[in-house]
């Protein structure tokens, strides 16, 4: 269980948001809601371990989270802001290495395909991931979250540049996860909403 | 381009100087070596910079896997990229500047040696600056001096087997620099990449 307790951060001399509260479950989602240079992504960074918190405290399975624990990255999925797409490789490159460094389940090269066809991008398998538009990369990010082995997903505006099928598509994978027992930490301005599953909103106000 | 890069500093030299072929021999080694220096450098800026701008870094120091090996993983594939290209021009290039022949090898050796040796220092330089927007004049400032002892070396290995001195004390300090920081080089870069990160 990660817990999450008054967790605050400066920056430039700035508060960014401060008294973060949460406790994540098994099955449950916590959603990162806020407006634009609230500090969504800043949030998610610190929980991911990326960056330190300048007050608070994380917990994780009971004892204080260390920066970047190897046995917490073991059950880590980051997709942060950035989405880590190799514009010279193929969709099929990009998985190929991104499952090589990250948690994932054992997987071979046609388990990638039919995790990049789920995500609508057949035929474009072996095509460099420049020539594809911006939704369709962020579709080969999220077909990472089909194959990965991690409990703990952070993902970082997964909704923008998706078309609605992409959207669809997304929010089933994450209804499976937390099917599965998974947990999810999400930033969005869209709306995620679950009735089976436990939801801890976490709204960010920007403190002037 | 780096490659090129060094092909034209090579070429220049000659044509600067002038028929001047011994004056030309004994400048040999150092030229080759401070157009290696060069070239190296300007790889090096680019060897962190898109992994950082497209959020690769980021999986890199995410990774379970411990990062140094995953740093030392991309410093091969440089040295596969820019090195072994290098160490296969930098030979032919030695017969234009007119260097004796007993000075090529020793000069192929202090290249095997040297260049894994300065892109992993740079590699430091590099993994510091690559957040910032114009990080490449800075880099070269940053790690120019840390490369000043091997490029002594090496031009000095390469000048002495060229007039029949031994050479060898040159060589196995090349070696221990190389093997130093082989092992601590990649605790340093990805040191540098998690400050960088934040």
């Amino acid at each position: 269980m990660l817990q999450a307790e008054a967790l605050g951060c400066w920056r430039d001399r700035r508060e960014i948001f401060s008294k973060i509260t949460f406790n994540l479950e098994p099955s449950s989602v916590i959603m990162v809601s806020g407006s634009n240079g609230s500090g969504k992504s800043t949030l998610l960074k610190i929980l991911a371990g990326l960056q330190q918190a300048t007050s608070g405290t994380l917990t994780w399975q009971g004892k204080p989270l260390k920066p970047l624990d190897p046995h917490y990255l073991k059950q880590l999925l980051y997709i942060g802001h950035k989405i880590s797409i190799q514009p010279a490789l193929t969709p099929l490159q990009n998985l190929h290495w991104l499952l090589a460094i990250t948690p994932a389940m054992p997987h071979s090269n046609d388990a990638l395909i039919e995790a990049l066809h789920l995500m609508g991008l057949q035929g474009f398998e072996h095509t460099a991931c420049e020539r594809l538009s911006k939704g369709q990369c962020q579709r080969v990010a999220l077909a990472r979250l089909m194959l990965t082995s991690a409990q703990y997903w952070i993902v970082d505006e997964p909704f923008t540049a998706l078309d609605d099928s992409g959207v669809a598509i997304l929010k089933d994978c994450f209804l499976d996860h937390l099917d599965r027992g998974g947990r999810l930490i999400l930033a969005s301005h869209h709306p995620f909403e679950t009735k089976a599953f436990q939801q801890t909103h976490v709204r960010l106000k920007n403190i002037c | 381009m780096p490659l090129l890069f060094f092909v034209m500093v090579i070429s220049l030299f000659p044509m600067a100087l002038g028929v001047e072929p011994h004056l030309l021999a004994r400048l040999a080694p150092a030229i080759i070596w401070v157009a290696v220096v060069l070239a190296l450098l300007m790889s090096l800026d680019n060897v962190f910079k898109s992994d950082y701008q497209q959020g690769a870094l980021e999986q890199f120091v995410l990774s379970p896997y411990p990062l140094s090996l995953l740093i030392l993983g991309k410093s091969i594939a440089h040295w596969i990229a820019i090195g072994l290209p290098l160490l296969l021009l930098a030979p032919l290039f030695s017969v234009l500047l007119n260097l004796p022949f007993a000075g090529v090898g020793v000069l192929w050796v202090t290249l095997l040696l040297g260049i894994p040796t300065l892109s992993l220092i740079g590699s430091i330089g590099a993994a510091l600056t690559v957040g910032l927007q114009q990080g490449g004049l800075l880099l070269a400032i940053l790690v120019l001096p840390f490369m000043v002892p091997i490029v002594i070396f090496a031009a000095s290995g390469v000048a002495a087997a060229g007039n029949g001195a031994p050479f060898y004390s040159e060589l196995l300090l090349l070696a221990a620099l190389l093997l130093l920081t082989l092992a601590l080089g990649p605790v340093a870069i990805s040191f540098a990449l998690r400050v960088s990160i934040e």
